[in-house]
């Protein structure tokens, strides 16, 4: 069964999982687990409840890698890490995490950095771990990336999340987190215990006194990745 | 009147936040709710339960420049949107 080093943690997954062992190349490791990934039947079962719940049907080895993360993501809370939905990409060591309701456009946007700026490393498409790590804020690989399974098994500071919306012409802007709240808990990982839900919240909230929040209004010109990346080098 | 069961109240940066917890997870996770300076003592208050004109008479007094008539206003709007959001007991 395969050891994961990933978000500066190694964790022991305990499940022969087809999805996941297509996937775990850039992540496999002989270290000693910080942790153990063992779910027993219940667990998956309850996956698939959910995704009965909203109408979705996977096959089970999907549901069972859906599972195996769920599990991380509750897990990873132990050590102030917290799954996050968005597209996190990196360039010059800088990390930028773009959060959008589905349909938005997100992966849309982050192509657009790699094709202008070809040293752009992409994180993670759509479900990056965030850690704090000595009082810093990482945005973390997992092979856990969405639909085109793009990532890369790095950890590096968080240095903007961009909330990304529509528009006729490119423009970013900085706000106040407080007037985005609404949107960004939408897209964190509620974990289904009360109080791993509070700490979560704790360390959102820690995270926006360290990590500035902007706005974008974008079109799918490669002008936006140019606008975005100028204001957001420079902070 | 009084706040419903199963919220708290969060601090997230500048802003106080309303969670739902336990079966009210479910049932609100569509909604966030944030509060200004104010609408926080007014939050507090319904938690511990109270009437209209008690959190009139709490902001008349901590605000004494207040006209009463606006401040009146404020009050009602406020509770008709928590009515609304479904989160007071009558």
């Amino acid at each position: 069964m395969p050891k994961l080093y990933m978000a500066g943690l190694v964790m022991d997954v305990c499940h022969d999982n087809p999805i996941l062992n297509r996937q775990i190349a850039d992540y496999l490791t002989d270290k000693d687990p910080d942790f153990t990934v063992d779910l027993d039947r219940s667990y998956i079962e309850k996956e698939i409840e959910e995704e009965v719940r909203n109408d979705l049907a996977f096959p089970p080895s999907y549901s069972e890698y859906l599972a195996i993360y769920r599990f991380i993501a509750t897990k990873i809370l132990d050590y102030d890490g917290f799954l996050m939905h968005g597209s996190a990409i990196a360039k010059d060591g800088r990390a930028y995490l773009f959060c959008a309701p589905s349909g938005t456009g997100k992966s849309t946007h982050t192509r657009l950095w790699r094709e202008v700026f070809p040293d752009t490393i992409m994180i993670n498409d759509d479900k990056p771990i965030i850690r704090k790590l000595a009082g810093e804020y990482l945005a973390c690989g997992t092979p856990w990336s969405g639909k085109h399974d793009l990532d890369t098994n790095v950890s590096l500071p968080l240095r903007g999340i961009v909330i990304l919306a529509r528009g006729e012409s490119n423009y970013i802007e900085r706000v106040r987190p407080e007037t985005v709240l609404g949107l960004l808990f939408n897209q964190i990982f509620r974990p289904s215990q009360d109080e791993a839900y509070l700490k979560t919240i704790d360390l959102v909230s820690d995270m926006l006194t360290s990590v500035p929040v902007y706005k974008l209004y974008c079109n799918m010109d490669k002008e936006a990745a140019l606008v975005a990346e100028k204001t957001l080098s420079n902070n | 009147m009084k706040i419903k069961q199963g919220f708290i109240l969060r601090k997230c940066g500048e802003a106080d936040i309303v969670v739902p917890i336990g079966a009210n997870v479910e049932k609100y996770k569509n909604i966030m709710i944030t509060l200004s300076g104010t609408s926080r003592m007014l939050w507090e208050q319904l938690v511990k339960g109270c009437d209209e004109e008690a959190l009139v008479t709490l902001l008349l007094t901590t605000f004494e420049d207040a006209p009463e008539d606006v401040v009146r206003a404020d009050v009602s709007r406020f509770l008709k949107t928590l009515a609304k959001a479904g989160l007071l007991d009558e």
